[in-house]
């Protein structure tokens, strides 16, 4: 522990060394202020956006205006300048008659003369308009008074301000002084009584461990459960196929320019040269869909069932398979294996990485040759027994420990075909006295 | 010179539980100033070790502090006792590795803080072995 206070934090992933207080404090007062900027931001576009539109539309009355004049008055200088629309009218209130410049009720600026004028044009010289004047004082008063909207939108930027800086101001407040331990508990506490929260990945019983819900909810044709896939490789598909027709959209983009300036004799060789690496990996990316079209719809679904879920350790159990086949196919090698891994997120920077080990595997069905004939599904049952020793199923939220059949089959020429099928591993119940 | 230090005992000498075992012991603080310590925290927590971001959980938590017992006398045995959960089990694998800890967190004057840990097992996993992936 430092007797200092350290104003420089060094950051090692989620950890930081330095005052956690004076850090707590800066981070409250960068929220404090967040919260003051929304609510000064929230003020002034209700008093001058807001306001001003709704007294008009509520509170103005209705009357009948003569046009005299119109002009567009200028704003700003240098490239940044500003068009406002401005009618000169006249009109009678009460049997006084008032003549004055208006035209909406807020100031209503353009980027450029010509949509000024447009909406100045609205209002021709000497016709006869409605106008809205404030009964209070009649001679204020505006041809104007519809709303776009847009000014409602306008709170979304404050209102976002006030959310981000209450609910971190709140947060950094009730964490002040407190321990990584006890912010914890209350995290914890916190997370029992939400009124909204979604369904529980864990049961209460068994921490840490995935609830097996998605296994235990399809009941299975020849044995208990019918085991769901980790990834559907469908998705997978179509997510590298969009990023491959992204990539090469923009690619076929840059390699028009670069080509027509080719085809015009001034040809950009630094563009032409930057271009090769994108149609390189363009091509690749092409290649690699197609491996993967090939290895997702080359094989047919298989159905995966188990005897019973979530398993012990020490415990046998089988385990069905089923794989249709609209024509022949043959595998130089097909097996199914029971695996775990221990799978780990970490933050590198600002990016995030994961990390894959495997600590177990061992076949459970195949092995060999493996040939499968038209419309005749290959078949298989086998038991397995999960280790005496086995480490349970581990889910927290950057690491895990995952069980799961493994089915892997090797088509020559065709890229290796692997599907898992996620388990879930409970520790057995033990009750006794050690030491 | 030594502050303050924390003495932390369980009742198990070899420091293995069983998921459902209750787990029993005390803590004591010994210090120089006594007044000086503002308060203390023990927790019963797991967390994990390796290769990703570290996650963690408190099972068990205890706080004394003046504020709520002006009285309290830090160098007074507190003792505590806890079911121990069904998981996570304590595991020693390549990447991922889960400990769980006895933690004792004293508050000293001027935002000054002090951690002691005692680690214990929970169940029997034995260490993981690696098995390298088919390419």
């Amino acid at each position: 522990m430092s007797p200092q206070i350290r104003f420089f934090e060094k950051k090692r992933g989620a950890r930081r060394t330095g005052s956690k207080f004076w850090g707590t404090v800066f981070e409250a007062l960068f929220h404090l202020g967040l919260l003051l900027t929304g609510c000064l931001l929230l003020v002034w576009i209700l008093v001058t956006r807001i306001y001003p539109h709704w007294g008009a539309n509520r509170y103005f009355h209705e009357t009948r205006a003569v046009v005299l004049d119109r002009r567009i008055l200028e704003t700003g200088n240098g490239d940044t300048r500003l068009y406002r629309p401005d009618v000169q009218v006249e009109y009678v209130v009460d049997g006084a008659q008032y003549r004055t410049w208006t035209f909406a009720v807020t100031r209503t600026n353009y980027p450029e003369r010509g949509l000024a004028e447009r909406a100045a044009e609205r209002f021709q010289v000497r016709g006869d308009y409605p106008l809205y004047y404030d009964p209070a004082e009649p001679s204020r008063a505006v041809l104007v008074r519809d709303h776009s909207g847009t000014s409602w939108l306008l709170l979304f930027i404050p209102g976002a301000l006030v959310m981000v800086g209450s609910v971190g101001l709140a947060f950094r407040v009730a964490t002040l002084g407190k321990s990584t331990e006890r912010r914890a508990v209350m995290h914890a506490q916190r997370k029992t009584v939400e009124l909204f929260d979604e369904t529980p990945q864990v049961a209460p019983e068994w921490p840490t461990i995935p609830t097996d819900r998605d296994v235990t909810n399809s009941p299975g044709t020849k044995l208990a459960y019918r085991l769901p896939i980790e990834t559907s490789p469908g998705w997978k598909l179509a997510g590298t196929a969009i990023a491959c027709a992204v990539w090469n959209l923009a690619t076929a983009l840059l390699t028009s320019v670069a080509l027509r300036d080719h085809l015009d004799g001034d040809p950009n060789w630094l563009l032409s040269v930057l271009t090769v690496p994108f149609v390189l990996t363009g091509a690749w990316l092409v290649f690699y869909v197609i491996r993967l079209w090939v290895n997702t719809t080359g094989v047919g679904p298989p159905r995966v069932e188990i005897s019973a879920h979530p398993l012990l350790p020490g415990e046998s159990y089988s385990t069905y398979v089923w794989l249709p086949q609209s024509g022949q196919l043959r595998f130089d090698r097909f097996t199914m294996s029971l695996v775990c891994e221990e799978r780990s997120v970490y933050r590198l920077g600002t990016d995030s990485q994961s990390m894959l080990q495997r600590v177990y595997q061992r076949p459970v069905l195949g092995g060999d040759e493996l040939t499968i004939h038209r419309n005749e599904p290959y078949e298989a049952t086998a038991t397995f027994t999960v280790p005496e020793s086995a480490m349970h199923s581990f889910r927290s939220g950057h690491n895990s420990v995952d069980w799961k059949l493994v089915l892997r089959g090797s088509i020559k020429g065709w890229p290796d075909y692997e599907r898992a099928y996620p388990l879930v591993v409970h520790p057995r119940r033990q009750r006794g006295t050690e030491g | 010179m030594k502050r303050a230090s924390v003495h932390i005992r369980i009742d198990r000498p070899n420091r293995v539980y069983l998921p459902g075992d209750t787990i029993a012991g005390s803590y004591s603080i010994e210090a120089a100033q006594p007044e000086t310590v503002q308060a203390a925290e023990l927790s019963i927590l797991w967390h994990t070790e390796g290769k990703g971001d570290e996650d963690f959980a408190v099972h068990h938590f205890e706080r004394i502090s003046r504020d709520v017992q002006p009285d309290w006398d830090p160098s007074d045995v507190r003792e505590f006792t806890t079911a121990l959960p069904n998981s996570p089990l304590s595991y020693d694998g390549i990447i991922v590795k889960i400990r769980w800890r006895i933690r004792v967190r004293m508050f000293l004057a001027g935002e000054r803080e002090l951690v002691e840990d005692l680690r214990f097992q929970l169940g029997h996993v034995p260490t993981a072995i690696p098995v390298p992936i088919p390419v």
